[in-house]
């Protein structure tokens, strides 16, 4: 709560707080927000122009552009946020044990990393869902993967100042179980890096959808993901300008308004990273 | 300096090594079976058989291993599947356009983004510094792709200054090869029209793709310049009457480079990245554009390849990276 | 007493940050003669620095809000000089020596450069000469090797030897008045004493008058003439050093002398005098230190101002016998 007072202050944050806001409204309330099916094809309102029937004009299968740019958002949105939350959960869990375990184990992590952080993250993710497969939740998996060694890293690094404490050099001579000391010690000191790390990352991951869909390798046809949208709506470019322009639009107002929060909660946790 | 070039050339090969091992998992493990592509549709199970003996797919996957790793350090990548031509040649004639175009948006970047991080940083919280905040935000956030796409709309479809695809014109040949990079090449050439097209086509794509990583260079270079900018040297310089343009250039932005260089240097992948999707945008015929196209026609081999061979370059580029950072800092450089 | 080279009078300056604001300095009075040395003491957060500061405009400007009073330096009125006219005055005729020697020099350049540019800068010498100065300027600070320092970085180099190059720095262009910020306090014990030495002698020899700022008497007892104490952003006390060491009239300097042999420990002095340093946020209406002060009476409630009590020897306390000032 004292968090979003403070993110309310600034200017710059306040304007983002309000329109997060409504891309979540947007996102969860997305079936009863649409004033037209965004699946069902109707041929003969094929490509039209922007109007006050069709705000952002039809596709070539006559679907209204704003209803499918609505439906998306749950689907860009939350295909993004369910591939950072897993590969924080995961990254997480392999981190704090590799710092925590040490010895060849730890070793061997490290330079997985080191090896997953040699690829460009998009060349990374693009040939992770090439080999997997294009559909939606590889691309979401493939993301995932791609953003794994940043959190493994983060959660080794607390781990290991952590684990060097006293308390936890007790309960590691008291006996207790690792998995416990885990849970009980390390987990708490690494929350606010890793969400900070989230925070910042969400972004990233709706435009790597997007553009993971853009190439076509996300989401398949009709799913109304956006960058896919804009794949299709290429071919329309010169003539029905409006068919790509406003989907990018929406991907871009999004992935703004997560990095301006983004960066909004990590000069808030972390302010030494920030200014 | 010797030592640690040779430290940085071991942990090359271990990441190399490991970059081999992840790009075979990719080709020969996972799901997407590239025999299903080779054999087209509803394939016999004969016909599958034969394609995998044909590629060794049949043998264990330590022996496939092995011999892809031999394959790949004698520089064979493979054979694509579309044109059944060595994918190793494919990519190096893709190579130099690509080179091009991410060589002059990186220039383009740093020419622009660290005089305002710099801006930002000394006029910090003042209009200058938000009006450059949040076109550094727009950077990170705009879809490339979509970017691109505006600006087409505008300068060609609109406006009509600019050319929206390829290199150059098709009535035009391309100049005699020296560099690859064809605006130097048609420099040399002495065809003022040439050079002029040249230059007309890079625009656009550059711009679109030195833009993202404009807006990384500019939040780098304003928080690194933040920090030198309030540290104890910086104010005894002033306390010494020096003057401001010589402390922000010499004094702040001077220290504010070397966390700077490692972070554009880390950034270099995004436009790596970047390049795949505006060549696809811009109908750029380098190696992004061959991958894309690579991806529609499921020609697994060749996906792969591009991707040993970019993270080659990107592995190379940031241990050259890590060699700049030493020169500059008179504290490793001993 | 010929021309002050610093009269401050007066002074008031707070700190505002979005919404607070912190009173850091109160009324402060201070003045040094040509060739003078003169100490500025107190604990830790009393003001000190930000004094030394504003004698050069080098506090934030943002935040920083003068609100009365007034800092002469030889004769130009610096708070009423725009920031060109002061930033003319620094290096050239206010040099400035700063706490850390560690940090206080650009890590990316080397010791002789940094000494040209300031060289440079602040006369008209050809670049041949310049490079001459940078060695005399190092061989007055006593560093035996200048042909090899002058070609090393900072990070080369000791505590003592970086304190000595940002004293040639200071001095290079023989400043009128030079600022010494704690030049001591972050360096060994050994080498404190050859530090300030160095600055008494280099005073000496260019007839630059010294602001030499400390939290411990035993340095000002030994290198000033007279000496000026605050606590918390006000002169409490001001005088001849002998006068105020010997005879002090205030209970906070009085308190500050008799924690003397513990005085090198910087943070066992506010455990030391009992009670709290006041909250700047919300400076109280009477004297500073009464709620501190075993002598306190009702005459405390109402601040006391600095008067004389005897030969130039000035006191701000309710309970000291004054001669009107
Ligand atoms: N940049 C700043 N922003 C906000 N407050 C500051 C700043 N600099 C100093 N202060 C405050 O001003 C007061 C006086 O600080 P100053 O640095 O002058 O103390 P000092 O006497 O020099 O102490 P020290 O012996 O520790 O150097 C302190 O309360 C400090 O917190
Ligand atoms: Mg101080």
């Amino acid at each position: 709560m004292k968090a979003i007072r403070q993110l309310i202050r600034n200017p710059f944050t306040r304007g983002a707080f309000f329109s997060l806001c409504v891309i979540a409204f947007v996102g969860i309330f997305s079936p009863l927000l649409t004033p037209y099916s965004p699946i069902d094809a109707k041929p003969e309102d094929r490509l039209l122009p922007p109007g006050h029937l069709h705000y952002f004009g039809t596709d070539e299968l006559g679907r209204d552009i704003f209803s499918r740019i609505i439906a998306g958002t749950r689907v860009s949105v939350g295909i993004a946020l369910f591939a950072i939350l897993l590969s924080a959960l995961v990254g997480t869990f392999i981190g704090s044990f590799s710092g925590f375990i040490g010895r060849w184990i730890d070793q061997v992590i490290m330079r997985s990393t080191d090896v997953l952080l040699a690829f460009p993250t998009l060349v990374l993710a693009l040939a992770l869902s090439a080999a997997l497969g294009p559909s939606i939740v590889n691309a979401a998996l493939a993301i995932a993967i791609v953003k794994l060694p940043i959190y493994t890293r983060l959660a080794r690094t607390q781990a290991l100042s952590v684990s060097h404490t006293l308390f936890v050099k007790a309960a590691k001579t008291f006996g207790v179980s690792s998995p416990w000391i885990v849970r009980r010690h390390i987990v708490p000191n690494l929350l606010t890096p890793i969400i900070v790390q989230i925070s910042l990352d969400i972004g990233d991951a709706i435009l790597l959808i997007a553009t993971l869909g853009f190439l076509g390798l996300g989401a398949q046809p009709p799913t109304p993901e956006w960058g896919a949208m804009i794949s299709t709506g290429w071919n329309y470019l010169l003539d029905q300008w409006w068919y790509p322009t406003f989907t990018g639009a929406a991907i871009f107002i999004a992935v703004i308004v997560f990095n301006i929060i983004g960066d909004g909660i990590r000069d808030l946790l972390d302010p030494k990273a920030g200014e | 300096m010797l030592r640690l070039i040779r430290a940085r050339l071991a942990m090359l090969v271990i990441v190399l090594f490991g970059v081999s091992i992840i790009t075979f998992l990719m080709a020969h493990v996972l799901p997407g079976d590239p025999t299903a592509a080779l054999a087209g549709p509803h394939p016999s199970q004969e016909t599958l058989n034969s394609i995998r003996t044909q590629f060794g797919l049949d043998k264990p996957l330590p022996v496939q291993y092995i011999k892809y790793l031999s394959n790949l350090f004698h520089g064979n990548l493979g054979t694509s599947i579309r044109s059944q031509q060595p994918i190793t040649q494919e990519i190096l004639a893709f190579f130099p356009a690509t080179l091009e175009l991410v060589t002059v948006a990186f220039l383009l970047a740093i020419g622009i983004g660290i005089p305002l991080g710099v801006i930002a940083a000394v006029k910090k919280n003042t209009f200058s510094d938000y009006v450059i905040r949040l076109f550094a935000v727009g950077g990170v956030s705009i879809p490339l792709f979509w970017g691109g796409l505006v600006m087409i709309l505008i300068f060609y479809a609109k406006l009509g200054w600019l050319p929206a695809s390829g290199r150059l014109d098709i009535e035009l040949s391309s100049p005699e090869t020296i560099t690859g990079f064809y605006f130097i090449d048609a420099l040399f050439g002495g065809d003022k029209e040439t050079f002029i097209n040249v230059l007309k086509h890079l625009v656009m794509p550059s711009l679109a793709l030195g833009y993202v990583q404009l807006a990384f260079i500019v939040r780098q270079v304003r928080s690194s310049m933040l920090d030198a900018l309030s540290q104890d040297y910086y104010l005894t310089g002033r306390a010494n009457g020096l003057s401001h343009r010589f402390l922000v250039v010499r004094y702040a932005l001077r220290n504010a480079l070397i966390p700077s260089i490692t972070i554009i240097g880390l950034s270099f992948g995004s436009l790596l990245g970047g390049a795949v999707v505006t060549e696809t945008v811009f109908d750029w015929p380098g190696m992004g554009k061959y991958v894309t196209d690579s991806i529609l026609g499921r020609d697994f081999p060749a996906i792969m390849g591009f991707t040993v061979v970019i993270a080659l370059a990107y592995v190379i580029i940031n241990l050259l990276v890590d060699l700049l950072v030493y020169s500059l800092d008179p504290q490793t450089r001993k | 007493m010929s021309e002050l080279v610093l009269e401050i009078k007066n002074l008031s300056l707070s700190f505002d940050t979005q919404g607070a604001s912190a009173s850091i300095l109160k009324n402060v009075e201070l003045h040094i003669g040509p060739g003078e040395i003169v100490g500025l003491v107190g604990e830790s957060g009393s003001g000190k620095s930000v004094t030394a500061l504003a004698i050069s405009k080098l506090l934030p400007t943002q935040i920083t809000k003068f609100s009365s009073g007034s800092i002469v330096f030889n004769g130009i009125d610096i708070l009423a000089s725009s920031e060109t006219e002061v930033a003319k005055l620094r290096g050239k005729r206010i040099g400035f020596v700063f706490q850390e020697p560690m940090t206080a020099l650009n890590p990316t350049m080397t010791i002789g450069k940094q000494l040209f540019h300031v060289i440079r800068r602040h006369s008209e010498l050809t670049k041949t000469e310049a490079l001459a100065k940078v060695r005399t300027a190092l061989e007055e600070v006593l560093i035996s090797k200048p042909e090899v320092v002058e070609n090393q970085y900072p990070f080369q180099l000791s505590g003592g030897m970086r304190q000595r190059v940002v004293i040639a720095m200071a001095m290079a262009a023989n400043p009128t008045l030079l600022i010494a910020d704690e030049p001591t306090t972050a360096l060994d014990v050994t080498v404190q004493a050859e530090i300030l030495n160095l600055i008494a002698k280099l005073a000496k020899d260019h007839g630059t008058a010294v602001l030499l700022i400390s939290h411990d008497l035993g340095v000002i007892a030994n290198s000033c003439s007279r000496v000026t104490v605050l606590y918390a952003g006000e002169v409490v006390e001001s005088g001849i050093v002998s006068e105020v060491l010997r005879k002090p009239q205030h209970p906070y300097t009085q308190a500050l002398i008799k924690s003397l042999p513990d005085i090198a420990d910087r943070d066992s002095l506010l455990e030391t005098i009992a009670g709290e340093f006041p909250d700047l946020r919300n400076r109280p209406e009477g004297c500073i230190y009464a709620p501190r002060c075993p002598k306190k009476f009702e005459a405390c409630e109402v601040r006391p101002m600095l008067r004389i009590a005897k030969d130039l020897h000035s006191v701000a306390c309710w309970a000291v016998e004054t001669t009107e000032k």
